[in-house]
């Protein structure tokens, strides 16, 4: 079973067609016909492509029915978007990554995959592909470019309804080393970047909703100076990050994470979800002159190639202890009610305080702090992470 | 009969020559001849008769007549009178019979036009008649006759009412409709007014006139009647015939306007007299008389308003004088409403001009007066005869006296402005009596003036074409001095060079006083001492009538000095407390200041040479210094660069030691922050830098920025408990060597890292804690507390629990029981120390009690 990518729709493996590959040059092959189902999905003009179909019995290859042209090209039998030769072959896992406005979603999605694919994929021996054309063109120009480029801090996120971006979609393989020989472990990763906003229960759209439900995990982005405990004890020009939000009614922790929540007991039921919950505080770079020296959140993960369980379970009672200590314990307790596997996390995905008022990240550039760490829980829970107890020198 | 010259002019001439008028076909009329006669006294009479046409010819009005006699004559007519001279007067004789023949026809012709024209209305306008006269070639007079005789009377027509008296006239029709009236007059006096006439007045047969009594004996009539909506529209009616000053004309409107409204549905003439005589009960001869008004109405709107449009179009281009003239052709009754009103503006503006005109040429008045008086008058009549001329001959005053000096290689002629303030002044600027330049506004530089002549410059003031009398500058004879003159001093030794003028005859050089040998190029003088201070003058010399003639010349001043010395080495350093700043250092020349300058690559001199300054400053860029006491301190800009020594005295310079020299610039922002054992390094990258050399704790690596930028910032290991000094130094790769730039550091203090555990031991019945702290070196622990915090929170900070133990001065490592506290779970318990150490806590698991 797997889940189309664009529509979210569950999808069992015989039931995913092909795309005939089309007339090339004076060739044989079906000439393109409107193809109102992906016309309906997109709610566009119906673009004129080779016809999809489906087979018995979906294998790599198909042949077209019509003009018995060999192809590969798999397709949703429910909105015939492309579906990834990877992505169809490995067991995906969808990653909702939510959070409320200004929170620094796509910042961290930026960062995130850039580690991947640079630091922490070298630690992990792990590689990471994007799957299809539309990710890494959108990945480039409207994430990597920007912000590591040009230095340019990123808008907040436009809303789903006004700018159906679709997720983005990568194959993390790692080379996992056995007794007697190494093997290889791929997740499809799927990032969705959720705009606040999209996830008022009035506004959510069928979209949201067919995501949620389909996400294998949710990472929730909480910036903590949307925390009133947490705005007291920043001063100066680090107020600037939070205070934008602070009338914004889109942005309260609290609410964005209920909301969420509801959306996933729709048809579950009232018993705790089982779906894996990673909450990060970003930005605690802005708080870290306020930690104690004797907080976990001062030490970095020491780069080890395995989940630390020690350094794990140390900054999940940080990050707990200060949600306390800054009326917020309602997060920690409200996720210990709905969800039976919950974490929290304190992270940095610039790694210093940006220059807002100019749009760009701080001197010294981008140096994430922590930024993994909720993946690095989550390939834990998957299975494709091994966790590990600190060794005491 | 006699032939009469005068009776000739005065029967034929004349009346063919007056509009309407033709020459008589007729040759008993255009000869003087009849059947009578005998062909001699044909022949003869028609010889006078062609004298006659000869001696009016001399009057211009009559000219065109006599040349087509003198055609008709040499033409048709030749072989007749030629016959009638040789005896022969039968052509003549069947002349007259084909003449009165034709006569009779062309009456016939004009009778048939006349009845057309005059339709049943038996009416025609005199230009009609007029052009049938002359078409017909019978006359104005016959064919007036001939109107006569057909009963067809020959007048203007009536002027009609264009515009209603009475304002509501509109509901005044309305009414009369409503009462069932044809017309006004059939509202006040019935069918009695059958036969009436309003052109000219009203009147109808048995004479009753239309005036109070009439209408009072209509309202009383309507007063009987009983109230109601018909006595309302009588009301109107007579309130309409009683507010109009003569109601006579309210009625004539009334009638016309009817008129009118038949004849633009395109109704004939028949029918249209039809209805003025039946339903407008007019009088038929009445009605006549105002078919035909109305019938040529357009012909009278469109004369008056053609007339006053061809004024107004006159009067707006400017053509005062043409409009006037046209007023002149007008008839009195013409001269009226809106063609009245622009005569009078048109006369009265060519009055004024014609007044202003006479007024500026009179003598003595001021020529600027003049011209405004002439302006003020085009201004009213463009067109005023002769004002234009007169204008653009009035000469503004003089200007004032030019100076002449030279200046820029050239003379520049300067003067005051013409006093004349009107009109557009421009000068015409002459040199030696030819035109130089004309410019509005002082001065003129004339750049290329004869050399070594005398040159005389007039300015001549000019408004139009009038010109003024020329004023002169005093004469300037321009002898230009020698250019590009440099003087360069060396070891012993001054040489110059200039560039000659051309008209000069030689230069000569004096050197304080004492002439120099010199060509017509340059000289070199070895006669000078190092050290001491000359001035050259450098003179062109002009030949002129009375001799040679010296210009003042340019003057260098120049002090020859010894060979600067090279230093042929220095050292170069940062200056520590200037960032950007070197400090150079070397051995000070004997001779001269050493200066250091930077070149794009190696200098292209050897060490030793001497150039002139201008050679060096030409290849090299100037580095900024300031001179210190053991040396300079130096701002290089730019990256990459060859900083050369050269020796600087007077004009000369010796090329000293060079090196290359790269500028990187620091890398700025730098930190480093202590996360456990791994240490993050950040910076703003320095630009047009590849690489930076980082060194910590007797280490060092290169990192590339795609490098920094993949790894997010520069990240080191090194134990807490050691100090450690990051630096970083810009790098770059310089043929194939690594080329440093400052180094930037930053330190980070050691810390004292103690790590703690707490675990509970000893038998069930006697369980206690166990607090093991362990340290890398012995430490002394100022203040350790153990608190323990009821429930699932993790305590931050010891104000967050209870305290159940407490030791001062505790030397690490040290090992702590204490009895385990009655609490129940959860609870957590954890130590915290006071600032100085680094306190590391166990796992949570061993914090945590369930």
């Amino acid at each position: 079973m797997i889940t189309c990518l664009h529509c979210f729709a569950g999808l069992r493996a015989g039931e995913i067609e092909f795309r005939c590959v089309g007339r090339s040059g004076r060739g044989v092959g079906c000439d393109p016909e409107p193809d109102t189902v992906l016309a309906d999905r997109l709610g566009s003009a119906a673009a004129s492509l080779p016809p999809a179909f489906a087979v018995p019995r979906p294998g790599r290859q198909a042949e077209c029915p019509r003009c018995h042209r060999s192809t590969g090209r798999r397709v949703c039998p429910r909105c015939h978007n492309a579906l990834p030769a990877e992505y169809c072959q490995t067991a995906g896992r969808i990653i909702a990554l939510v959070g409320a406005k200004g929170s620094g979603k796509s910042t961290y999605i930026t960062v995130l995959l850039h580690e991947l694919a640079n630091r922490v994929g070298a630690e992990l021996n792990a590689s990471l592909v994007a799957c299809d054309e539309r990710t890494i063109k959108r990945y480039k120009q409207d994430f990597v470019r920007p912000l590591y480029g040009e230095g340019l801090l990123l808008g907040a996120t436009r809303s789903a309804e006004t700018d159906p971006g679709g997720p983005l979609v990568y194959l993390l393989t790692r080379t996992i080393p056995g007794r007697l020989r190494k093997r290889t472990r791929s997740l499809a990763l799927v990032l969705f970047d959720t705009a606040g906003e999209d996830l008022r229960s009035r506004d959510r759209t069928e979209l949201h909703l067919s995501y949620l439900k389909a996400a294998d995990a949710v990472i929730f982005l909480l910036d903590p100076l949307g925390l009133p405990g947490a705005r007291t004890v920043v001063s100066g020009p680090t107020w600037s990050t939070g205070e934008v939000n602070r009338s914004d009614p889109d942005s309260d922790p609290i609410d964005v994470i209920s909301r969420v929540t509801e959306l996933l007991h729709e048809g579950r039921g009232s018993h705790r979800l089982k779906t894996p919950v990673a909450v990060a505080l970003s930005k605690i770079d802005v708080l870290r002159p306020e930690l104690s020296r004797q907080s976990a959140l001062h030490r970095a993960r020491l780069p080890a190639g395995h989940l630390d369980l020690d350094d794990r379970e140390a900054v999940h009672e940080q990050v707990r202890a200060l949600l306390d200590q800054w009326q917020a314990g309602v997060v920690d307790r409200y996720l210990g009610q709905h969800y039976t596997d919950h974490a929290l996390f304190g992270l940095s995905a610039l790694g210093g305080v940006p220059d807002t008022r100019a749009g760009r990240v701080g001197p010294g550039g981008i140096r994430p702090y922590r930024v993994e760490d909720p993946l690095l829980w989550l390939l834990y829970r998957f299975g494709m992470l091994a966790g590990r107890a600190t060794v005491r020198r | 009969m006699i032939f009469d010259d005068e009776r000739y002019i005065e029967e034929v001439l004349e009346p063919a020559r007056r509009p309407g008028g033709a020459l008589p076909d007729d040759l008993r009329v255009r000869y003087q001849v009849d059947e009578t006669m005998s062909a001699a006294t044909v022949a003869e009479t028609a010889r006078r008769v062609r004298q006659s046409w000869r001696l009016a010819r001399g009057q211009l009005k009559f000219k065109r007549l006599v040349n087509r006699l003198e055609a008709d004559d040499q033409g048709k007519y030749r072989e007749i009178f030629a016959a009638a001279e040789g005896g022969d007067l039968g052509p003549l004789h069947t002349a007259f019979a084909q003449t009165t023949e034709h006569a009779a026809r062309r009456r016939a012709d004009a009778e048939s036009r006349l009845r057309a024209a005059a339709g049943p209305l038996r009416l025609v306008v005199p230009d009609v008649m007029e052009r049938i006269a002359e078409d017909t070639g019978l006359g104005t007079e016959e064919t007036r006759r001939i109107c006569e005789t057909l009963r067809i009377d020959v007048c203007e027509p009536d002027q009609l009412p264009e515009v209603a008296p009475y304002v509501r006239y509109s509901e005044v029709r309305t009414a009369l409709d409503t009462l069932d009236n044809r017309h006004l007059a059939h509202f006040v006096f019935g069918v009695t007014c059958r036969g009436m006439r309003v052109l000219g007045g009203f009147s109808m047969p048995g004479g009753a006139p239309l005036d109070r009594d009439a209408l009072d004996r209509v309202r009383r009539k309507w007063t009987a009647e009983p109230q109601g909506s018909l006595t309302t529209r009588a009301e109107t009616v007579l309130t309409a015939l009683r507010t109009v000053p003569d109601p006579a004309e309210l009625v004539r409107y009334d009638i016309v306007a009817r008129l009118r409204e038949r004849a633009h549905e395109h109704a004939n003439d028949d029918t249209l007299l039809q209805h003025a005589t039946g339903h407008l009960d007019l009088a038929l001869d009445e009605a006549r008389r105002l078919v035909f008004a109305v019938r040529h109405e357009s012909r009278y709107k469109a004369s008056w308003s053609g007339t006053a449009n061809r004024l107004r179009e006159l009067i707006d281009i400017g053509d005062i004088v043409g409009a006037v003239d046209l007023a002149r052709t007008l008839s009195q009754a013409a001269l009226a409403g809106e063609v009245a009103e622009l005569v009078a503006e048109a006369q009265t503006r060519l009055d004024t001009a014609v007044r202003l005109r006479n007024e500026a040429v009179q003598d003595g008045t001021d020529p600027d007066q003049a011209w405004l008086k002439l302006e003020d008058a085009l201004r009213n009549v463009p067109d005023l005869p002769e004002a234009g001329e007169l204008q653009a001959r009035l000469s503004p005053h003089p200007a004032g006296r030019p100076v002449a000096e030279a200046r820029d290689g050239g003379v520049l002629i300067s003067w005051d402005r013409s006093p004349s303030k009107v009109g557009e002044i421009r000068y015409e600027v002459r040199r030696n009596g030819g035109p130089l330049a004309t410019v509005a506004e002082p001065p003129v530089h004339d750049d290329a003036p004869p050399v070594n002549v005398a040159l005389h410059y007039e300015v001549v003031a000019r408004r139009g074409e009038g010109a003024a009398p020329p004023v002169s500058a005093a004469p300037i004879i321009l002898r230009p001095e020698p250019e590009e003159v440099r003087v360069t001093a060396g070891d012993g030794v001054v040489s110059g060079g200039w560039a000659a003028p051309a008209m000069a005859s030689r230069v000569v050089v004096v050197r304080d006083g004492t002439p120099i040998t010199a060509d017509r190029t340059g000289f070199r003088d070895l006669r000078v001492v190092n050290g001491e201070d000359y001035t050259y003058v450098v003179s062109a010399v002009y030949l002129a009538p009375g001799g040679e003639v010296v210009t003042p010349g340019v003057s260098r001043t120049v002090t020859p000095v010894g060979r600067p010395e090279p230093v042929r080495e220095f050292e170069l350093r940062p200056d520590p407390s200037d960032q950007g700043a070197f400090r150079a250092r070397y051995d000070e020349p004997a001779t001269g200041t050493l200066e250091i300058v930077a070149l794009r690559g190696e200098p292209p001199w050897p060490v030793g040479t001497t150039i002139s300054v201008a050679e060096l400053r030409a290849a090299s860029r100037t580095v900024p210094s300031s001179p210190e006491r053991d040396g300079l301190t130096i701002r290089p800009t730019g990256v990459s660069m060859v900083l050369l020594a050269v020796t600087l005295m007077g004009d000369l310079a010796t090329i000293g030691g060079h090196r290359e020299h790269v500028n990187l610039p620091s890398v700025t922002d730098l930190t480093a922050e202590r996360r456990g054992t791994a240490v993050n390094v950040g910076f703003t990258w320095p630009p047009e830098t590849s690489e930076v050399r980082v060194r910590w704790s007797g280490q060092e690596t290169l990192v590339s920025s795609a490098r920094y930028r993949a790894q997010g910032g520069i990240r080191l290991t090194s134990p807490e408990s050691e100090e450690l000094t990051v630096e970083v130094t810009p790098v770059v790769l310089l043929r194939g060597e690594h080329v440093t730039g400052p180094a930037t550091a930053v330190r980070l203090p050691a810390l004292v890292p103690v790590r703690y555990d707490v675990a509970r031991e000893g038998p069930p019945w006697r369980r206690h804690l166990v607090l093991t702290l362990t340290c890398d070196r012995p430490v002394r622990l100022t203040r350790l507390s153990l608190v323990l915090r009821p429930g699932s929170i993790l305590p931050m900070s010891a104000a967050d629990g209870v305290t159940l133990a407490e030791w001062a001065g505790l030397e690490v490592p040290a090992r702590l029981e204490r009895p385990l506290p009655d609490q129940a779970g959860p609870y957590w318990l954890r130590c915290f120390a006071d600032s100085g150490v680094e306190l590391i806590d166990p796992p949570v698991r061993r914090l945590r009690t369930r």
